[in-house]
This record gives C-alpha cells, sequence and structure tokens, in this order.
C-alpha cells in the first residue's frame, strides 16, 4: 500500500520573464563582438577595465529592479551610495576595515528601510519620499566626509577590484549577483510576494501577503545593494568621496529599464538588470577602441535606453512571447 | 450653457503654501538683520523666478501625470548654445529664436516619444537627457565659449526700479498660465487627461495632442530658464543645470501640485519655489553649511508631502483630518482587530510611481 506523495513545494506561478533579458544580453553580446573586433583581442586588463566599471552599476541596478518590481520608484541609490562609500571609507580609515563594511552596509540597510516606511505608512509616493531622502543622505554624507578623503585597505580593494589569477573579482561577484537576484526572486517567499505585489496589490492583499513588510523589504534590498556598490566603490577607488554616487542614479534606472523590467511593476529579472548595467558599461569601451569620443556615450546611452523601452513596449504590444497580457495600465502610455 | 467644470484647485490648499512662504518670511525678519531690506527681497524675487519659470513647464507635465527629467540639460544646452552662437557671429535675435526653437525641438522629441510611441515618460525624458548631454559636450568640446547677448543678461539681472525684470517675466508668465489653464481647451484638457486618459480619451478630448504640447512648453519653459541663467551667470558652463533637476520637481510637489496628475495649479508651483528660495536664503545667511542645507531639503519636501498626501486622502482640511492622519496608525492602536483587517480596511496606499508605466 503507497500514499501519494504531497508535494509541499508551492507551485511555481508562472515562467520567469526571461525572454525580457535577452534584449540586454542581446545587446551586451553585440557590444562584445564590437570591442573584440576593434580592440583585436580581449585581454585580463581589458576585462578588469569593463568589468570592475560594471560591478557597481549592476549592484544598484539590481538593488533598483526590487523596488521597480513592486511598481515603485528608488531616487535616493545615488545618494546611498556616497552615503556608505564615505561611511566605509572614513571608518576603514580610522583602521577598522571589517566593521567599516559592516557600518557602510548597515546604513544602506537602515536608508532602505526609512524610504520603505515613508512609502508605507506616512503614504508618500516613492518618487517624491525617495526624492527627499535623497537629499537627506547626501547631506549626512556630506556631514561624514565633506572632501574626499578616508581610505580602504589593500585587502579590501583586491576583494572587490582585483584579480583572481587572469579572472577579474568583480566577474565573480556579477555572476553571484546574478545567481542571488534568482534565488531570492524565484526561490524565497519573499520573492515571490514581491512579484505578486507588483502584479496587484489588492490581490496580494486578499491573498494573505503582507503587503507593507514585502514593500519595505523591497527598499531594504534596494538600500542594501546601494550600500555594497558604495563598498566596491570604495575598494576600487582605495578612498571616499561624497560625489561618487550621483552617476548611479540615472544609469542605475537605465540599466534596469535596458535589462527588461517593466516601471509598471511585476515583471523582472535581476540577470536583466545586471546585463543591462555590463551593455551599458561596454558602450564606453566600445566608443575609446572605435577612437570616437566619449562624449557620444551620452548619446548612445540615451538612445538605447529609449529604444530598449521602446522594443518592449512593441513586444507587449503585438504580444510576442508574452506568458500573459500585460494591461497597458495607466502608466504604459499616459502623459 | 455649459456645466461648470468641478474644481481641480482648492482655495485651502493654494492659501497653505503662501501663508508658510510668509511665516518663512517673518523667520528670515527674525533671524537675519536686513533680511526684509527691499535690495534683499529683490534679489530673492530674481533667484525665485529662475526656479519658479523652470517649474513651469515641469507643472504642466505633472498635471498631465507625467514627468520630465530632461530639464537638466534642456537648460544647460540652451546656455551653452546661445553663448556658442553668440560668440560664432550670430546678432541676439536671430540667436535667442534659434535656441528657443531648438528647445521647442526637444520637448516635441519627448512629447512624441511619450502621447504616440508610448514610451514611459520617465525613461523617455532620462534618454533625452543623456542625449542632451552628449550633444552639449560634443557641441562644447568640454568648455563652452561665448557670452551671453545683452538682451538676455538684461532680462535676466537688470531691475525696474526695485522690481527685477525676472520677475516681470515670471509674473507675465504666471497670469498667462493661469488663464491658459483656467479657460482654454488645452487647460481644461490637462487636467482630464492627468486625471483619467482613458476616460478623456473617450469622451473624445485631443489627448494625444494636448501631451505633445505640454513636454513642448517643458521643453520651452527650461530653455527660458537657461538663458535666464546664462544671462545671470555671463557664460555658460557645464553642469549648470544639474542643480535643478529635483528642486524642478520639489517646487512643485511643495506647492501641493498632485504627481498622480489632475490636481493643482501653477500658483501652487509659485508659492513653493518663493518658499524654497526664502529658506535658502535664511539658511545661507545664519551659515548652515550645504550639508544642513540638503537635509533641511529632503526633510520639507517630506513634510510637504505628507501635508498634501493628507489634504488629498481626505476631502479637505477639516475637523476629521486629524482622525485620518492616524489612519497609517490606526491598525496599532485598535487591539481588537487584528492586523490584516486593519490593514484592508485602509485606503489603498499611494505607492505606484506618479505615471510609470
Amino acid at each position: 500500500m503507497s500514499t501519494v506523495p504531497i508535494s509541499t513545494r508551492p507551485r511555481r506561478a508562472r515562467r520567469p520573464p526571461w525572454h525580457r533579458a535577452y534584449t540586454a544580453a542581446a545587446l551586451a553580446l553585440v557590444l562584445f563582438v564590437i570591442y573584440l573586433v576593434r580592440n583585436h583581442g580581449f585581454g585580463s586588463i581589458e576585462a578588469l577595465g569593463i568589468t570592475n566599471a560594471a560591478l557597481p552599476l549592476a549592484l544598484a541596478a539590481a538593488g533598483e529592479t526590487f523596488v521597480i518590481l513592486t511598481n515603485g520608484i528608488d531616487l535616493s541609490i545615488g545618494s546611498v551610495i556616497t552615503l556608505s562609500n564615505v561611511v566605509c571609507a572614513v571608518i576603514a580609515g580610522n583602521g577598522h576595515a571589517p566593521l567599516a563594511v559592516a557600518a557602510a552596509i548597515a546604513v544602506g540597510a537602515g536608508a532602505g528601510c526609512l524610504n520603505g516606511l515613508m512609502v508605507s505608512f506616512a503614504r508618500i509616493a516613492p518618487l517624491i519620499a525617495t526624492l527627499a531622502t535623497s537629499s537627506i543622505y547626501l547631506g549626512c554624507a556630506l556631514i561624514v566626509l565633506p572632501n574626499p578623503g578616508g581610505s580602504v585597505p589593500g585587502w579590501l580593494s583586491s576583494w572587490t577590484a582585483g584579480s583572481a589569477g587572469a579572472v577579474p573579482v568583480a566577474v565573480i561577484w556579477l555572476a553571484v549577483a546574478i545567481v542571488a537576484g534568482w534565488v531570492i526572486l524565484r526561490r524565497t517567499s519573499f520573492g515571490i510576494n514581491l512579484q505578486a505585489l507588483g502584479g496587484s496589490e489588492s490581490a496580494s492583499r486578499s491573498a494573505g501577503i503582507n503587503v507593507t513588510r514585502t514593500r519595505i523589504l523591497a527598499y531594504v534590498a534596494s538600500g542594501t545593494c546601494s550600500a555594497l556598490a558604495g563598498v566596491v566603490l570604495a575598494g576600487l577607488t582605495q578612498s571616499g568621496d561624497p560625489t561618487i554616487g550621483a552617476v548611479y542614479l540615472l544609469d542605475g534606472i537605465a540599466a534596469v529599464v535596458v535589462g527588461g523590467t517593466s516601471l509598471a511593476g511585476g515583471i523582472a529579472t535581476i540577470s536583466g538588470s545586471v546585463l543591462g548595467a555590463i551593455a551599458l558599461s561596454l558602450v564606453s569601451a566600445v566608443l575609446l577602441v572605435s577612437g570616437l569620443s566619449t562624449d557620444y556615450q551620452y548619446i548612445v546611452t540615451g538612445l538605447i535606453v529609449i529604444g530598449a523601452l521602446l522594443a518592449h513596449t512593441l513586444q507587449g504590444r503585438l504580444g510576442l512571447r508574452a506568458s500573459r497580457h500585460v494591461p497597458a495600465s495607466r502608466g504604459e502610455a499616459a502623459g | 450653457m455649459p456645466r461648470q467644470p468641478r474644481s481641480y484647485v482648492r482655495p485651502v490648499e493654494v492659501l497653505v503654501p503662501y501663508v508658510l512662504v510668509a511665516l518663512s518670511l517673518l523667520g528670515g525678519y527674525l533671524a537675519v538683520p536686513g533680511f526684509l531690506s527691499s535690495n534683499h527681497l529683490s534679489s530673492l524675487g530674481q533667484s525665485a523666478a529662475y526656479l519658479g519659470i523652470i517649474a513651469l513647464g515641469e507643472t504642466l507635465v505633472l498635471l498631465l501625470g507625467g514627468i520630465d527629467l530632461s530639464v537638466p540639460y534642456m537648460i544647460n544646452l540652451a546656455a551653452i548654445l546661445v553663448a556658442g552662437f553668440q560668440f560664432s557671429g550670430m546678432s541676439a535675435t536671430p540667436d535667442i529664436i534659434l535656441v528657443i526653437l531648438i528647445g521647442l525641438g526637444v520637448g516635441l522629441g519627448n512629447g512624441i516619444g511619450v502621447a504616440l510611441l508610448g514610451i514611459n515618460p520617465l525613461v523617455m525624458t532620462l534618454g533625452m537627457n543623456s542625449i542632451l548631454q552628449g550633444v552639449a559636450l560634443l557641441y562644447s568640446h568640454g568648455s563652452p565659449l561665448g557670452e551671453a547677448p545683452n538682451a538676455v543678461t538684461t532680462l535676466s539681472t537688470a531691475w525696474w526700479h526695485q522690481i527685477p525684470d525676472a520677475d516681470i517675466l515670471w509674473l507675465a508668465l504666471t497670469v498667462i498660465v493661469t488663464l491658459v489653464l483656467a479657460f482654454t481647451t488645452f487647460g481644461r484638457s490637462l487636467y482630464a487627461v492627468g486625471s483619467n486618459r482613458r476616460a478623456s480619451e473617450l469622451s473624445g478630448l485631443p489627448v494625444r495632442r494636448t501631451i505633445v504640447l505640454a513636454y513642448m512648453l517643458s521643453g520651452l519653459t527650461a530653455t527660458i530658464g537657461g538663458l535666464l541663467l546664462v544671462g545671470y551667470s555671463g557664460q555658460a558652463y557645464l553642469g549648470m543645470g544639474d542643480d535643478y533637476l529635483l528642486p524642478a520637481i520639489a517646487v512643485v510637489v511643495i506647492g501641493g501640485t498632485s504627481i498622480f496628475g489632475g490636481k493643482g495649479s501653477y500658483v501652487q508651483t509659485v508659492a513653493g519655489a518663493l518658499l524654497i528660495t526664502v529658506i535658502e536664503s535664511i539658511l545661507v545667511t545664519v551659515n548652515v553649511n550645504e550639508d544642513g542645507q540638503d537635509i533641511l531639503y529632503g526633510v520639507i519636501i517630506l513634510a510637504m508631502a505628507y501635508f498634501n498626501q493628507i489634504a488629498v486622502s481626505t476631502s479637505g482640511i477639516g475637523s476629521g483630518t486629524l482622525g485620518r492622519t492616524l489612519g497609517p496608525f490606526r491598525g496599532w492602536l485598535e487591539p481588537v482587530r487584528s492586523r490584516a483587517e486593519a490593514e484592508a480596511a485602509l485606503p489603498e496606499p499611494s505607492a505606484g510611481v506618479g505615471d510609470s508605466g
């Protein structure tokens, strides 16, 4: 006599939206091929340069992905990167490097938590709440370190920006980010709740998901990822700089968009965002080896971002590969 | 006789930011000797005019439920181009007209992307900002040349008796925009589209035209802002618009215009611009550093956004406000109900990005 085993594993809701990450992967591949042709080869030095530029952006973009998945937005990622960067450099400069890394990450998580509380409890629109806290975190960073300075021990640099043999450490971290992102989004209840919340808040509420906690955790995840980016940048530059995070705000959102995450929420892949960040980092490398002014970088990036979103919008409209109908919510087409 | 449309602007919400302006002026008077001297007031008005004019386009776009993040490099490009054209020997009138046309053209590009191609406005204008940054860098080779034409410098810095010319321009624009919003088809459509785009389309309103026009006006006012700023500093430099990305949005929000669209007015933005300018001036004169200014700036935005959020979620500011203010925390105060029930009983939080798709 045998009993039918009852699976306790929850059924997967739907196939992950990998197809939306293909655009970023294809773009990164094309740019990489152009780079190979132009540069007549690819050595460990080139790999180090490109991946070191991509890693902080990829981390910032991965964090932003969690928030955009909830149909929110985090405009404070640049300031959180700056704040954790200066906290790390100042504390490490006083000779407490492990404490510095822990403090930087704690500060990032705390900053993200404050964002989440503002959005969930004060019910301020994420755009405005994170815009305001961005200003506050930047002010705090300026109090901690008004001018570039601080220092970081050699081991932290080699752990973030060094090479393990011919392989840059950053490559390992990028791979870790992709795997960790996949595990968190697809294999934890937090990730499943997050996708549900992005899909429909009222349905998630009805299904018994703690919407408030999930949303706050998304902002905490974003703050933590930005803090990691700040620590990586401290390792990369071996110092702290209160202006270092500014560029990562818009570039981070751009990488998420190129990665195929829907700004309407509910559809996201971390791997897409990481690949998007790699693609955007390759743009300047390709321009450099092509002998073009890096000023073109901004134009090309802008066109790529708009083009990527246009491609995703058209993809959605034509129903290509769409595993479910994505309603053109108030946003996708509105003013 | 046409039915009177419902009011999108509540008097009390217009009044509150102005009361705050008055209070901050009073605070300045008490904290800083000579704060209310006519010279200082005039220079305050001049700075507020730059910010207010830049925020005009952003107000229109936010009323629509959109957003324009291309303002910083719209400002910077206008400043670089007007000085650069002057350097290459163009006379003032065609120079200024050409720059304004370029600004309108960029706005047209944004509008087409958003209204016709259906690209999310956040991303469209973000990408446009990046493109404009590239164009500005390529045109100037990293070091902008030339000077602002005299007409621009006069408009930006001259005073008519004690009244800065920039404020006269600002006042004129405020009157025009207020009349346009209240009485023209474009103005009414703007509120309608911001309130409910689908319903506006079904009602036969020219939705796409309204959106394109709003983004063009945003390009126009950012360009005028760029001209005023280059007139003020005499020369253009790279990054001169960067300081206006967040303030342009913050000022609109502080004034009480909803970023979800359909509610607010430019008169409120004017108060927001005045409030921020006065507070910044007080902070500078009492020697608060940049760090303190940044923190306070963020706190003000949060406070005003929270206030406006309460004003939106209730039917007005009245006796019921306090009880509803406690709304989010009532779940903690009432032990009888479970947390989930308390949450389910609450209204939907306004947690979406303005209008991101």
